[in-house]
């Protein structure tokens, strides 16, 4: 692998800037997004909330790559990264969690979070075959990252494990692990809080807040008490459109809010 | 010598040079999901080049070397510049794909180096070897083969386990499209893996030529039975393959030779088919972990 881009901004540690502007998407007929318009400020925590189908994992797909929008923009830190491929997201120090995990399985909880880490400094592949002391020295210190990185989440003891055999919420832990061991500038994260406990979910909030100083962070939710506790900026998607932007309480005294939660809930019924 | 003892001995020998074949088509099974039906004519191909190297310098492993990169790198051209178009499509796009390959490299390489029988040098004595006054009816050449194939297979153990790039290949097989999100440049593992499979390929092509000849068919038995042993393992499974392959050696070997040489080929088919209609998973896949 080449090294060339392992010097970019993001290393210096600061926190990254989101900003997406009339971002459009179609899959088919269906509008999936429709002209939105929004941003993550260097350092902020922002919330992305709104109803099932509303767009917002969408969302992050276009920004990871996976998704080509139909028109509008997303800039990066002042850089257009529309087309971005999903392995660049890395060596831009964007990190992105996943709403069904997505762990390996066959994989120990180590090596999952090790596959996480920054790119750019690996030794080539010829190294890695001839077992040469760079290479050796290289696997090493990516298995004390990656330790580190368990140990600073408090679940190092399931190191050797597999994803399988451990609880959901710890589970949950390492897709966070995996995804912060590249000390990302931006970090996405998809329904962080869904399927953990009262108790987890305070835990989750600590953990975000203390992440802060080091990076920016876009979480995508439909639980409203966690957005609300936790985020200083809100946009609210509906029907892949911008309903609402603006701190916590705008939002919950917004009409339209309203009404597309309940509208939503009835449905749901 | 026990005529028994002999015939396992040899289908030992042999069983090795099959695992190695069947270690191949598993890599790029685990890597793509595509059974490459030209492993075994790439094999042939990379061995005549070692011919020609061998030819030119008078030197064994330098052949023995050129074999080996020109295995990496025609296996990562496959990848890349071929197999790349259909390994989003259907699955027997690819199966045509890989079949038309082994038909082009039969035809293009006698048009370099004709077609005929030629010898292929073997780096040790393939005569039986004498301790004192028995004969073990293994020759130093089947025992350089064990070796070998055994060092191989260890190499990939720990290329797999404990490099960084080796759980990139692994992660990338499972879930290419969370690897990738990761930072993970899956199609350069790709092409990796294929270059890594089509090495593997060429020490079996080596290590056929000096007992069996080379012309340029010589690898399409060695092909079935290989993938015989990589079905017998379960097509997913490094140590499937070498079992496998020591099983199919074995068993031919006693096929040809308690009922005559001319059943081996036969043989395989059968068992192959037998697999196929009693376990189709193969005897050493846990399909459930294969799901996640």
């Amino acid at each position: 692998m080449s090294q060339a881009a392992s010097a970019s901004a993001a290393d210096a540690g600061e926190p990254g800037a989101l900003e997406v502007r009339s971002l459009s998407v179609r899959f088919g007929g269906v509008v999936a997004l429709d002209g939105v318009s929004l941003s993550v400020p260097a350092g902020a925590i922002v919330g992305i909330i709104g109803p099932n189908g509303a767009g917002k994992t969408t969302l992050f797909n276009v920004v990871s790559g996976l998704v080509d929008p139909a028109g509008g923009d997303v800039t990066y830190n002042g850089r257009r990264i529309n087309g971005i491929r999903p392995h660049e997201l890395n060596r831009l120090g964007i990190s992105r969690t996943l709403q069904g995990l997505g762990l390996w399985r066959a994989l120990t909880v180590i090596e999952n979070v090790m596959i996480g880490a920054r790119r750019g400094s690996s030794p080539g592949f010829a190294s890695a075959l001839l077992g040469l002391p760079r290479s050796d020295r290289y696997e090493a210190a990516l298995k004390e990252q990656a330790l580190a990185q368990l140990k600073a989440l408090g679940i190092e003891e399931y190191a050797n494990r597999h994803p399988g055999t451990l609880p959901y919420g710890v589970q949950k832990w390492v897709s966070l692990a995996r995804a912060l061991i590249s000390r990302p500038a931006l970090l996405l994260l998809d329904e962080p809080a869904s399927g953990l406990s009262a108790n987890e979910q305070k835990q989750l909030i600590a953990l975000l807040r203390s992440l802060k100083e080091r990076m920016s962070i876009a979480l995508v939710e439909h639980r409203l008490d966690l957005v609300m506790s936790l985020c200083e900026h809100i946009h609210v998607l509906d029907f892949g459109r911008l309903i609402a932007s603006g701190s916590p309480t705008e939002i919950q005294n917004n009409k339209k809010v309203t009404d597309a939660y309940l509208g939503s809930e009835l449905t749901d019924a | 010598m026990n005529y028994f003892i002999v015939l396992t001995l040899t289908g030992i020998a042999a069983g090795m040079i099959y695992s190695a074949l069947a270690l191949a088509l598993v890599l790029i099974w685990r890597a793509t999901r595509i059974v490459n039906f030209a492993q075994g004519a790439m094999a042939m191909t990379t061995t005549y080049i070692a011919l020609a190297v061998i030819r030119a310098t008078d030197n064994y492993w330098l052949g023995f070397v050129a074999a080996l990169l020109a295995g990496l790198v025609l296996g990562a051209i496959a990848e890349r510049f071929l197999v790349r178009w259909v390994e989003t499509g259907p699955p027997l796009n690819a199966v045509i794909l890989t079949l038309g390959l082994f038909l082009i490299l039969e035809g293009v390489v006698p048009m370099i180096w004709g077609a005929q029988i030629q010898s292929f040098p073997a780096p040790f004595s393939i005569a039986a070897t004498q301790v004192g006054d028995t004969f073990i009816a293994l020759s130093h050449f089947n025992l350089f083969t064990i070796g070998l194939v055994l060092l191989v297979m260890l190499a990939m153990l720990v290329f797999f386990r404990f490099t960084a790039i080796g759980l990139q290949m692994r992660a990338s097989a499972f879930a290419p499209d969370i690897a990738r999100l990761l930072g993970v440049r899956v199609g350069r593992l790709l092409s990796l893996g294929w270059g890594i499979a089509s090495l593997t390929g060429a020490i079996a092509g080596l290590l056929v030529a000096p007992t069996l000849l080379l012309y340029p068919s010589n690898m399409d038995s060695i092909l079935v039975y290989g993938f015989t042993a990589a079905v017998l393992g379960g097509l997913d499974s490094p140590v499937g393959a070498l079992v496998g392959g020591l099983a199919i050696g074995m068993a031919l070997s006693y096929i040809g030779g308690y009922l005559g040489g001319d059943l081996e080929s036969i043989g395989a088919l059968v068992i192959l088919i037998g697999i196929l209609m009693v376990r189709p998973q193969g005897i050493f896949v846990h399909s459930a972990e294969r799901r996640a």
